[in-house]
């Protein structure tokens, strides 16, 4: 019974991930976008990544395991910056 | 039949007028034409169910170099047409799929006529228009500054030195003997001449590739008060000079920047330090030897005739609007699905190929 709490648990966090929209600081051109996104995309967890040069900016779906610090993490190694825009209420 | 319209095209050319854009210097024309059939395919099909664009750099005429003899295309896309509408009047070819479209295919054709393009630096009228126009050439622009490091840098090259032309050289030479040819870069390289600077700084050299070296030897000449601009192209055929400077058939990764300098009494002159970088690492001789000094010594003021040139654009916006905003540069086809940035360095990823054949006369 435990087990199937747990996986339902698993199972609506990966279902129910939430949405960040964050500012990207430091790219100098769009080429950027693509060493951006890819750091994004190597923080477990995070399922797409969506990177604007133009907006400064980048749209992420995740699993709720993400957090913001392994997102700015990621994206510092690469060597540009990330704060996190908070999204609209749409409710 | 095809060198008899080149030669008609180029004679008429000439007697129009030398547009500004492409003003050359006394230009010698030699008798080495060579004419090339250039097929360019992309295919987005892998793409399914998203929205595809598309702009592709396409070549113009040059005066006494460079005459597109045959320009084609065909397409399934829904929307797509041929435009200079843009900043620096770069021909493009642009197409968008829709969402719908299961096959995405884009193929264009053309014939293009080559001569060398050899300086000979005798001085000529160059009417004020055309002084005017190339003074834009001056200003900086966000991949090319002209002040702080380029600036304290220009200074140190030029010392005391008032003739342009040889201000040129000074900037020409010091870039062959402070730069190398590092093979990791992707693509042209990004081409920015601060980054060039602080690797000098930091390493005593810079590494980098065409549009790397093309791009600070740009902007150490506008702030020393020479107008200069890159000029993105592609190789398409063998060199007579090195297989450095040639392509095969399959000319997918064969993009190659080069930049050209205005001097108001002998027009657009070309060189292309870049090259001679390359010379040296693949031939695997030293900057010193003859070799290299002898090609130095031709690569200013002269481009070849295997080697066709798409534009002078950087920092500027395409038409139609992108999603992702200004292109630093233009050399390269640039693509987006659902708005966001392809890779034009990973051909393979959206399945491009430029094949071009040289057609025997």
């Amino acid at each position: 019974m435990g087990r199937i709490t747990l996986g339902l648990l698993l199972l609506a966090s990966l279902m129910y991930g939430r949405e960040w929209r964050l500012h990207i600081g430091g790219m100098h051109c769009i080429a950027c976008t693509l060493a951006v996104k890819k750091a994004l995309l190597g923080v477990h967890g995070v399922q797409e990544a969506k990177v604007n040069f133009k907006n400064e900016s980048a749209y992420v779906i995740s699993d709720e395991t993400v957090s913001l610090k392994a997102m700015q993490n990621a994206v510092a190694q690469t060597g540009y910056t990330a704060i996190d825009i908070p999204l609209p209420d749409l409710r | 039949m095809h060198r008899r319209e080149f030669i008609k095209k180029t004679a008429l050319s000439g007697a129009i007028c030398l547009t500004p854009s492409f003003l050359s210097a006394s230009v010698e024309i030699k008798n080495t034409l060579a004419l090339y059939d250039i097929q360019w395919k992309f295919d987005l099909s892998e793409h399914t169910a998203k929205e595809c664009t598309l702009w592709a750099p396409l070549p113009g005429d040059i005066s006494g170099f460079q005459n597109v003899l045959q320009l084609g295309s065909s397409t399934d896309a829904k929307e797509s047409f041929q435009t200079t509408h843009n900043l620096y009047k770069s021909a493009t070819l642009y197409a968008k799929w829709d969402k719908n479209s299961v096959i995405k295919i884009l193929n264009i054709t053309m014939k293009v006529a080559l001569r060398d393009r050899q300086c000979d630096f005798k001085p000529k009228r160059i009417c004020p228009d055309a002084i005017k126009e190339a003074n834009k050439f001056l200003a900086p622009t966000a991949h090319i500054p002209t002040d702080g490091a380029v600036a304290k840098i220009a200074k140190l090259i030029i010392g005391n030195e008032k003739d342009l032309l040889k201000k040129a050289r000074k900037i020409y030479d010091w870039i062959i003997a402070n730069s190398y040819r590092d093979e990791s870069v992707h693509g042209c390289g990004v081409g920015s001449p601060n980054a060039m600077l602080a690797q000098l700084e930091k390493e005593g050299r810079m590494g980098g590739k065409c549009l790397d070296m093309s791009a600070l030897t740009v902007a150490l000449m506008r702030s020393s008060g020479l107008p200069a601009r890159e000029v993105m192209g592609i190789r398409v055929g063998a060199s007579r000079l090195s297989n450095a400077f040639g392509a095969k058939e399959d000319i997918t990764k064969s993009q190659h920047c080069k930049l050209e300098f205005f001097i108001p009494t002998l027009g657009w002159i070309p060189c292309d330090p870049a090259d001679i970088t390359k010379l040296v690492l693949k031939e695997g001789i030293e900057k010193t030897s003859p070799r290299a000094l002898e090609l130095a010594d031709k690569f200013f003021g002269f481009w070849e005739n295997n080697w066709m040139a798409f534009n002078h654009a950087r920092d500027f916006d395409l038409y139609p609007a992108n999603a992702q905003g200004s292109l630093d540069s233009f050399g390269y086809a640039y693509g987006e699905v659902d708005g966001e940035y392809l890779d034009p360095f990973e051909p393979t990823h959206y399945r491009y190929t430029i094949l071009s054949k040289k057609v025997v006369l």
